[in-house]
């Protein structure tokens, strides 16, 4: 046999194995590990996945402008998508379980929020500085846009001042309460 | 202008090197996104006007954070200059995303304007 032939074999062989024996890992009893994702991606709000979208989508149009504004939209877009992709990560997936809660179910599968919650009462202070840091960059995209006379871009800076608010008035307390009502429901069950 | 502080400042050398013009060139460039110099017209954070002599968390129709209202402070010179430098250092948990103002003269030219808003 040509030894590119059996190289390749060897390695088809060897391939085919490993699946089968990931197969075989995830189907036995008492594989958790293999039986799923090792970090399960929760999903966010539909709302606020929207208005993410739209508010990425008005800075992605002003950065494309070529002068003062596009310079700061461009600065604020990426701290503003740094800033979704934590949110996305562990503070806004906790709000997704808001309606249940509400309607007085909590469940063990809603342990994860548990572990999302205290992550964000340890990085309280990163996140509140990620806050500080969007808020100057969208003061500069204001000044450029007041210097440049462009109205669409001082009315998105200033609403975008006052999400900031909202996550810290509204959206990280909540977070935790999630967290929080599901480790004592959970710890009486 | 700038003199505002002259009299009863317990810092008459930050009162001295005040420039309210400059201060409120660095009002609108920094804090007018948030901050409006008009009486009772709050925005996202309240108004400015007379800020200068009130006690922290008292601007009607304005909901302040527990650690704001709760900080007994009397804005003067010296509180503003403390609090404008570092914000979340003086009040902890305090919601103005702001980082603080480092620039010594900027901060001093910003009180002396904040001190002619009444």
């Amino acid at each position: 046999m040509n030894p590119m032939i059996a190289v390749c074999s060897r390695l088809l062989f060897v391939r085919v194995m490993f699946i089968l024996f990931l197969i075989a890992m995830a189907i036995a009893p008492g594989a958790p590990a293999l039986a799923q994702p090792a970090s399960i991606v929760h999903e966010i709000p539909q709302s606020i996945r929207l208005q993410h979208e739209e508010n990425v989508r008005v800075l992605g149009d002003l950065a494309r402008d070529h002068g003062g504004v596009g310079r700061a939209a461009r600065a604020a877009l990426d701290l503003l998508q740094r800033h979704h992709a934590r949110e996305n990560e562990y503070i806004l997936p906790p709000l997704t379980l808001l309606p249940a809660i509400a309607a007085g179910a909590i469940t063990k599968d809603m342990s994860w929020a548990i572990a999302m919650a205290d992550k964000l009462k340890a990085t309280r202070e990163e996140v509140f500085f990620e806050h500080a840091a969007i808020t100057e960059a969208m003061n500069d995209l204001l000044n450029e846009a007041n210097l440049a006379n462009n109205a669409a871009a001082a009315e998105f800076a200033m609403g975008a001042v006052a999400d900031s608010l909202s996550d810290m008035e509204v959206q990280e307390p909540a977070a935790i309460m999630v967290g929080d009502a599901v480790r004592t429901r959970l710890a009486t069950q | 202008m700038g003199l505002a502080f002259s009299a009863g400042c317990s810092v008459p050398s930050l009162a001295q090197a005040q420039d309210a013009d400059a201060g409120k060139t660095v009002f609108k460039q920094i804090c007018s996104i948030c901050h409006d110099a008009v009486k009772d017209r709050n925005r996202v954070g309240p108004s400015m006007f007379g800020v200068v002599g009130r006690k922290s968390g008292e601007v009607p129709g304005f909901h302040y954070s527990d650690p704001n209202k709760s900080s007994n402070l009397t804005w003067d010179a010296v509180t503003l200059d403390k609090y404008l430098s570092s914000p979340r250092t003086m009040v902890p948990g305090t919601t103005m995303a702001y980082a603080g103002l480092k620039d010594d003269q900027k901060r001093k030219d910003l009180i002396g304007y904040l001190s002619t808003l009444r």
